[in-house]
């Protein structure tokens, strides 16, 4: 069975991106609106790798992945953020919310998929 | 692909629209005094989103200026710049020049001039805030401020615009030092680091695929067993990669493990101090060739050897097909270009009629493989390496079974438009439900399950649902709910269609059924026989034929169409609930797992996916219930045993006693099939016999056995379902 991906972004175009990039990739893909909506799916979708965006109305990426992480069952979950920009201070923010790594914005497919590889064996 | 991202864009320009509202109803709020951290936010939010859309779709210009106008409401909204009347007004106008730039994006006006704006944007970066609110922006920036900022089109702290490739420092070694340079890594990975889930082993893989190798590992950090933490790292790693790996791609593997891991990188100039190592000897797959007594029949492996030699050729040809190399440690070298090459796309379109070719040959090699497990004894059978041998061929199975594979949202995804017309055409309030479609299956299935599936969408919404007035005269809630999921389960795949309608009026179905003599009068039918005759041949209850369903098509050639494919359709209807059809699909339409067993001395072939037990009945304990109904005593459950040679209407005169009873499963529940004997367990490709035949309902199709012998395969479904459940016509009618 192919790995799931959830993944969580507020904008619609964004979620059929990345839903369309990694299914050619060989991917299964569920996808959540904000981040509130992100955290409900988790339990239903029980995803092998969480995506998110950082900035969405609700609840917003970072506390996604904090509330992710305080829960037990998904310790070991590699979460990859993504954003437009990663300065090293937002690296750190993401870094101690719990992600595993980020991609940046714009993302061509094959970064994509080097990037999950690099987390998701 | 480009249709889809077409498709992708399009709605990428009604979220700007929908975006640069909520923005422009942001700027309004605060320009009327409401400058509090949520309407700031949600502008920013507006901003930001078209930024990261725009980039996406390649409009570096729209990209460039929302990047500028997000720049100066990120520091408004994080208390840096007040939100002054005189900020507020050149955040409208630059709202102004974001429209006109999403325009320009769609094709449907020039680029705008957004040099003003982008001068009154910087001005109040670089002032904080500090604008006169007297002058207009426009005015504000003459001359002077939008050159540099027109002439160096933001690469500079865009950390999302392409990233010239480096060469500087230690990039490319020029000269002979360049073939003995090398790098040692010291890497020891944080708690931190474990904590988020980051695998220490997938980065060291990521290192190799560079050319790294592993030297060594230290593990003296590892305390005793009892003072041992499991969520903490205690393994040091030492690697040594090639000299000529630009640090910039050894320093992007530990991107997401910084800075708080240990990572030390040293450049070793002159001596490469890779241990050497012993090369290891590929293990060697060769036989003893083995003596010609013990393996007498050549042309079985001559015949193997020439499949292996088709499906090598059709490997080949795929692999032919233009494609880019596969992500092997490929070593960049001076120049960015075979790096490029290395991260072009991994995916390629294959003619599908190469994977149905390179199928079939996969299933032919399974049953030679059949035929040669046959031939030989259980100890040539290992001296060859046959089980080796199946194995790999099951591999090789499996993966071409999952390059057919697809979602079936391919199938499910003309659905809710369909609905929404539907909607329009019965007055109907309609909900979509869709689960599973992420649930992958052959692609042959796909493609054939869409008018069935249409037919069923269409039942549903037109006869399942009742009217929105019907609906709240009955106390429920005036939307209709369809519900369209998809989920495996073993080797087939269950496709349903749930309603929360009417439910079936079995009286009307049965009058109808009499009425078009599909019944007898005194037919006495259970309500899951009466459901079940919605799809029986010429049968329609639609009392008025609709625009929608009424197309002289029937729920019948769902069925048959079904069951062409090897699925059956079943029906399920709680009155005033709703109706549920499900398709009930195999997952592949190649190979089974089967039991061989002989009926009145012929072969037949049973899925093992429904086998539960096999048993010997002793005397009494298969009991007879009615004239022509058996049971069998299984540790107190009387399960009801079916003779299947009168099935298909074989002579059988042999004493139950001295016959075995499977048990077999399936969704209707459980009966025992008699038979003679049970000769082997074994995979079998199947071989449709519906293009010869007349489909005859109990059979699945054939197959060819080890020996050359031809055994049809059960479907067990079918006679289950039949066992258990009263048959107008008969089975094998």
């Amino acid at each position: 069975m192919s790995k799931l991906i959830l993944t969580v972004d507020d904008s619609a175009s964004m979620r059929m991106l990345l839903k369309t990039s990694l299914t050619a990739q060989g991917y299964r893909i569920e996808s959540a609106n904000d981040g509130q909506h992100g955290l409900e799916r988790m339990h239903e979708v029980q995803p092998d790798l969480l995506i998110t965006d950082i900035n969405m109305p609700k609840m917003d990426g970072f506390e996604l992945i904090e509330a992710v992480r305080a829960e037990g069952q998904f310790r070991g979950l590699p979460i990859l953020v993504l954003s437009t920009e990663f300065s090293d201070e937002k690296k750190q923010r993401a870094r101690s919310a719990g992600a595993t790594g980020w991609i940046t914005k714009p993302f061509e497919a094959t970064k994509l998929g080097a990037a999950i590889r690099r987390v998701c064996p | 692909m480009s249709d889809e991202l077409d498709e992708i864009q399009a709605i990428f320009f009604e979220e700007c629209t929908e975006g640069l509202a909520a923005a422009e109803q942001g700027l309004s709020a605060m320009q009327t005094g409401d400058i509090s951290a949520e309407t700031i936010a949600g502008v920013f939010r507006a901003v930001h989103s078209i930024k990261g859309g725009a980039g996406a779709f390649g409009h570096a210009d729209l990209t460039a200026f929302a990047h500028r106008f997000e720049n100066v409401l990120d520091e408004v909204r994080g208390g840096k710049i007040a939100p002054t009347p005189g900020v507020i007004k050149v955040m409208l106008s630059s709202f102004d020049v974001l429209a006109d730039h999403v325009e320009t994006a769609k094709g449907l006006a020039p680029r705008p001039n957004d040099a003003a704006a982008l001068a009154a944007l910087e001005k109040v970066l670089a002032d904080k805030g500090v604008v006169e609110d007297g002058g207009a922006p426009a005015a504000a920036a003459p001359a002077a401020a939008p050159a540099p900022v027109a002439a160096a089109p933001a690469e500079d702290d865009f950390g999302f615009m392409p990233v010239a490739f480096s060469l500087d420092d230690f990039d490319a070694p020029a000269g002979p030092a360049a073939s003995v340079a090398s790098w040692t890594i010291r890497f020891k990975p944080s708690r931190a680091a474990l904590a988020n889930a980051s695998e220490p082993m997938l980065l060291i893989r990521e290192l190799e695929t560079l050319g790294a190798t592993v030297e060594s590992v230290d593990v003296s950090d590892v305390p005793p067993l009892r003072d041992l933490d499991p969520e903490d790292a205690y393994f040091t790693w030492l690697l040594s990669m090639p000299g000529d790996v630009p640090r910039n791609d050894i320093d992007d593997c530990f991107d997401f493990v910084a800075p708080d891991s240990l990572i030390e990188i040293t450049r070793n100039e002159v001596e490469a101090p890779a241990p050497a190592f012993e090369p290891i000897p590929a293990p060697s797959l060769d036989l003893e060739p083995p003596a010609e007594d013990l393996i007498p029949f050549v042309p079985v492996t001559a015949s193997i050897e020439d499949l292996t030699a088709q499906v090598q050729q059709v490997v080949a040809d795929l692999a032919a097909t233009p494609m880019t190399p596969t992500p092997a440690p490929v070593m960049p070298t001076e120049s960015a270009a075979p790096k490029q090459a290395n991260e072009a796309s991994q995916t390629i379109r294959v003619d599908l009629s190469k994977l149905d070719l390179l199928l079939n040959l996969v299933g032919e090699l399974v049953i030679r493989n059949s035929i040669l497990a046959d031939r030989l004894s259980p100890a040539d059978r290992q001296r060859v390496e046959l089980p080796e041998l199946a194995r790999l061929t099951r591999q090789i199975q499996d993966n071409v079974m999952s390059l057919r594979a697809q979602p079936i949202k391919q199938a499910f995804s003309r659905v809710p438009r369909m609905l929404r017309d539907l909607s329009v055409e019965t007055g109907k309030q309609i909900e979509l439900e869709t689960v599973g479609e992420t649930t992958e299956v052959d692609k042959g299935v796909i493609e054939k399950i869409g008018d069935p599936l249409t037919h069923m969408i269409r039942n549903a919404a037109d006869h399942g649902l009742e009217s929105t007035e019907e609906r709240i005269a009955a106390g429920k809630s005036p939307v209709g709910t369809i519900k369209l999921s998809a989920e495996q389960k073993g080797a087939r795949i269950f496709v349903r269609v749930q309603d929360n309608g009417r439910g079936i009026n079995r009286e009307r179905v049965k009058a109808k059924a009499i009425e078009k003599g599909i019944i007898s009068a005194d037919a006495v039918l259970s309500n899951e026989e009466i459901d079940q005759l919605i799809c029986a041949p010429g049968f329609s209850t639609a009392e008025t034929i609709s625009n929608i369903s009424g197309r002289g098509v029937g729920m019948d050639v769902v069925r048959s169409n079904v069951e062409a494919l090897g699925g059956r359709v079943e029906i399920h209807s709680v009155p005033g609930e709703g109706t549920t059809f499900t398709m009930i699909l195999p997952l592949t339409l190649a190979i089974l797992d089967g039991m061989i067993v002989r009926l009145a001395s012929q072969r037949f072939v049973l899925p093992l996916a429904h086998v539960l037990e096999t048993v010997q009945p002793e005397p009494g304990q298969v009991k007879r219930t009615s004239p022509d109904t058996e049971v069998i005593d299984m540790r107190g459950e009387y399960v009801p045993v079916k003779r299947t040679t009168e099935i298909f209407g074989l002579n059988d005169d042999r004493l139950i006693e001295d016959s075995l009873v499977v048990i077999v499963e399936s969704e209707h529940g459980k009966v025992g099939l008699v038979v003679d004997t049970i000769d082997d367990r074994r995979e079998v490709v199947i071989k449709s016999l519906d293009q010869n035949l007349h489909p005859i309902r109990g059979l699945g199709g054939a197959t060819i056995l080890g020996d050359g012998s031809i055994a049809l395969i059960l479907d067990i479904e079918a006679l289950v379902a039949s066992a258990n459940r009263y048959t107008p016509k008969g089975l094998a009618a």
